[in-house]
């Protein structure tokens, strides 16, 4: 498969329900090998796009297409896509064997075949030897994999996973994150993965599209979103943010607690306006240094690696976090200290 | 989809026809003083009156059957629930694992037909002597026995609700003794699985007929069956009667458990 | 103030202070249910396979074995078929009344008045059912007056209410509620997400009946039809009332044995037939049980 060839294209696509807008507009190219994830809260339209993707939803206007062939009007059970769902939905009647090979049944392919390939699936989501189980004999992690290989078994053009980690705890969420980012690489299958949660995102994506009532707001790079959000919905939809109130100085800058931020930012003189940055772009010094803004120690939370301090400026109303990798924090709660945020890493906000 | 809809609106229809249409025809037959024959559109509103129901409801054996029926109703309920709530308590609060055991025998009277269960009455009680299917109360532990599946599991689902045992523990680890923790902490949550057992018992020994005739007490039923001949009206309008009555009950037991989070499902076990 | 707390097993002990074994001690509070259940029901029962099991006079074989031959057979053949058949109808049409409700589930509380409904209509049977129907397709009944006035003539064509077609109807009264409330839960059970799923890996929707809808239904589906197979065996009341008495059913045969109205050495063969009915119904019983078992399992 070309890597560079186009898997899925959303074109315009809209969908209502009522008076309810779900999807406006919705444009996305999915490259074949690429996994990307829609990301959003409930109601953004997320799992719609995925829908109607699948054939499980027909849009009002726009169009789907597969490897450039229009699928819009298609049903689902001919867009040959292989989909996995968050409440797993194997066939509680059949075994693992019988829920894998189901689709290939389907498709005419005869028991001897079948039979190679159920197991060679079964084996790459490593559950060998379980064929016989049944659903209800299963964990969550082991029927999410046998769904996984069900949906790969036959070769689709494109994989739908549709929250597939929402139902599983903690430990078996992470374990089986890495597995299918494995096995979509490996298959070269172009994937969209929908998700509410952005940790998943942004460990799993070649691309993540962050979406907002129905509407894109911003697509790339987990590194993109995370570092460059293009506005205050990314920037706190995605990490945490300190969220600071400045006003404008006489030379349009920015100014917290009397100390002016020599960034890109500019705005009205004396206007005020809330400024974005993220805790990790916060550094800490000592008390009084030089362009350091004046601060103490009121917090401070330890979670192993990092530990984030929470910081009380003196001279204004905010308090903001700061986090610092826990081997260099010498500071303790009570302590003062000077504070400076990496001018570079400041955003305006602006308000969806 | 349209379609199915379509479909399906038609069948519910025709169903609810079949359920509403013979009890219009009882109403009509019990109350309307017209010969079928002589029922038309002009005589369709004429002579109607509800004597029928008032003369069957007073007569002697109407009352007499109607007191069996009542008697026995509550003495049912009664021993039921004497003999149950402690068993179901017990199951759940100290030894669960006794639990299968007694659900296994509280569905047994099922694989025995009332009908059967009366011919090895007859058999196996003439040991005990005549004295005692002479009296029409022999019939309250046969009806605890038939309506065992239903009281059982009236109790044992709002027992089973919730984890009444770690209730209980923590009860009692507070220091609450025994009756306290009966009283506070068992007794409101049976009070469902009462209600329900009691309506279930009280409408299943009122409707039967099997057993009462087979063992020549007048109950209820019985009387239905002797003034059928002799009084069709009046007979029929005390059928509706008791139809009614029994739907009402189950009715509003559906509503009072309906709060609680049972669905009832009666037959179904 | 005292603040000890007394532990279960003590508190155990004072109430039931005599039993040496532990084991034993727990069962004792058992012991007032299970005698009560086997003296009024487990004595009865035994008494009647003892008799069924003695020879009828003037033969040499159980009653048992003599009560499934000849026209006493035909009893039991009449009831099957009427079980059997009442079993059929009311298993199909209380599916498509479960299907219809689950289909329309977009009026919230018709699903709440349809179980409510189906579970007073379930219990509801015996005589006053009986007159219903006499009442509405009887001789004098008002919808067989009002059908005679659009041509259809009921007792021209040969029916009676209190004959088998008769019953059958009667019967389908309480049969297709039953059937509506253990279909409901299993139709449920057949959620959209399996359907999606089918069709995700190219399942047509015929595929998909085929192998997954049907399949999944078909151990309620077989399960109902077992449990109103039994019902209508072992109903006696109705029958009873629409036919006078006088009906060909084995429960209806049965009073006639035990009333004494026919010679006495006879007797017997009422408690045989009494036994093939119990066999019958264990049979029926366990097989619903089993099949409801499977089906929850899946629906877990």
């Amino acid at each position: 498969m070309n890597p560079q060839e186009t898997a899925l294209r959303f074109s315009g696509v809209r969908k209502t329900f009522g008076q309810v807008t779900a999807l406006d507009s919705f444009d996305l190219e999915l490259k074949q090998g690429e996994l990307v994830t829609l990301l959003g809260p409930s109601g953004c339209g997320k799992t719609t796009a995925l829908r109607i993707a699948a054939g499980f939803e027909q849009p009002n206007s726009g169009s789907v297409f597969v490897k450039e062939k229009d699928v819009t009007a298609l049903p689902a059970h001919t867009r040959n896509m292989g989909m996995v769902f968050q409440n797993y939905s194997l066939f509680p009647h059949m075994s693992v064997a019988e829920n894998v090979g189901f689709g290939l049944r389907v498709r005419g392919v005869d028991a001897a075949e079948r039979d190679m390939l159920v197991r060679e699936a079964v084996g790459r989501v490593q559950l060998p030897g379980l064929e016989g189980r049944y659903p209800h004999q299963l964990s969550g992690g082991q029927q999410q994999r046998v769904a996984l290989a069900r949906a790969l078994v036959f070769q689709p053009e494109v994989l739908l996973l549709d929250e597939p980690l929402s139902a599983l705890d903690a430990k078996v969420r992470e374990e089986l994150r890495d597995e299918i980012r494995t096995l979509q690489r490996d298959a070269g299958i172009g994937a969209i993965f929908v998700t509410h949660d952005q940790d998943e995102a942004l460990n799993i994506s070649d691309r993540v599209c962050v979406m907002k009532d129905g509407q894109i707001q911003q697509i790339g790079s987990p590194r993109d979103i995370y570092l460059r959000p293009v506005n205050g919905f990314v920037a706190r939809f995605i990490g945490a943010m300190n969220v600071i109130e400045v006003q404008f100085s006489q030379q349009n800058k920015p100014i917290i607690a009397g100390i002016e931020l020599d960034s890109s930012i500019v705005g009205p003189v004396g206007s005020v306006a809330q400024i974005l940055v993220r805790p990790d772009a916060v550094s800490l010094c000592s008390r009084g240094t030089s362009g350091s803004i004046d601060g103490t120690v009121v917090g401070e939370h330890f979670s192993g690696a990092t530990t984030i301090l929470r910081i009380r400026l003196d001279q204004a109303e905010v308090t903001i976090s700061a986090m610092l990798v826990s081997r260099n924090v010498q500071m303790k709660v009570g302590d003062g200290v000077g504070v400076t945020l990496d001018p570079n890493e400041v955003l305006l906000d602006s308000q969806v | 989809m349209i379609r199915r809809n379509f479909w399906s609106k038609v069948i519910l229809v025709i169903v609810a026809a079949f359920y509403v249409l013979p009890m219009i025809a009882m109403a009509r037959f019990s109350f309307q003083r017209v010969p079928v024959i002589k029922l038309g559109w002009s005589t369709l509103g004429k002579n109607w009156t509800a004597d029928s129901l008032i003369d069957a409801v007073t007569s002697e054996r109407f009352l007499q059957a109607g007191w069996l029926s009542i008697r026995l109703a509550l003495l049912s309920v009664v021993l039921s629930l004497v003999i149950l709530i402690p068993t179901t308590v017990y199951v759940h609060v100290m030894k669960k694992s006794a639990r299968s055991y007694v659900e296994f025998l509280s569905i047994l009277p099922y694989v025995v037909p009332p009908i059967a269960l009366v011919v090895g009455i007859s058999g196996a009680m003439k040991v005990l002597g005549t004295w005692f299917l002479a009296s029409p109360f022999s019939l309250v532990p046969f009806y605890v026995i038939i309506s065992l599946p239903f009281t059982f599991r009236s109790l044992d689902t709002s027992l089973g609700a919730i984890d009444l045992k770690t209730l209980v523990e923590a009860s009692r680890s507070l220091g609450a003794s025994w009756m306290r923790t009966t009283r506070m902490v068992i007794l409101p949550n049976l009070k469902v699985g009462i209600i329900n057992a009691s309506f279930l018992s009280f409408a299943t020994v009122l409707g039967e007929f099997t057993i009462a005739s087979l063992l020549l007490k007048f109950t209820l039923p019985a009387y239905l069956a002797e003034s059928q001949g002799s009084n069709p009206q009046g007979t029929f309008s005390v059928g509706l009667l008791l139809l009614v009555v029994s739907s009402l009950m189950f009715a509003l037991m559906n509503r009072l458990s309906k709060r609680k989070g049972h669905a009832l499902t009666g037959l179904t076990l | 103030m005292n603040l000890t707390v007394r532990s279960e097993r003590d508190s155990l002990a004072e109430r039931v202070p005599f039993g040496v074994f532990k084991h034993m001690r727990s069962w004792v509070v058992l012991a007032p249910f299970m005698l009560f259940v086997a003296v009024f029901l487990l004595w009865p029962t035994f008494s009647v396979f003892r008799s069924a099991l003695q020879p009828v006079e003037g033969s040499s074989k159980p009653a048992m074995l003599e009560a499934i031959s000849g026209q006493y057979l035909d009893a039991i053949l009449y009831s099957v078929r009427l079980s059997a058949l009442t079993a059929g109808l009311g298993a199909v049409i209380g599916t498509l009344v479960a299907v219809s409700a689950v289909s329309l589930n977009q009026f919230k509380g018709l699903r709440n008045v349809l179980v409510g409904y189906s579970a007073v209509a379930a219990n509801l049977g015996g005589i006053p059912l009986a007159f219903a129907f006499v009442a509405s397709l009887g001789m004098q009944g008002l919808y067989t007056k009002l059908l005679s006035v659009i041509g259809i003539n009921l007792s021209d064509l040969g029916f009676k209410i209190s004959d088998f077609s008769g019953i059958v109807i009667v019967y389908l009264y309480f049969q297709i509620p039953l059937m509506t409330l253990v279909m409901l839960p299993a139709v449920d059970g057949l959620k959209v997400t399996l359907k999606e799923a089918a069709a995700s890996v190219g399942a047509t929707p015929r595929q998909y009946w085929r192998s997954i809808g049907i399949p999944l239904l078909s151990p309620s589906l077989l399960g109902g039809f077992l449990l109103l197979f039994a019902n209508a065996f072992s109903a006696y009341a109705t029958a009873y009332a629409l036919s006078a008495g006088g009906s060909n059913l084995v429960s209806v045969q049965i009073r006639f044995y035990l009333q004494g109205n026919t010679i006495t050495g006879k007797s017997n063969l009422g408690y045989a037939l009494a036994a093939w009915m119990i066999v019958v119904m264990v049979l029926a019983m366990s097989g619903y049980l089993g099949l409801r078992r499977r089906s929850e399992r899946w629906r877990k």
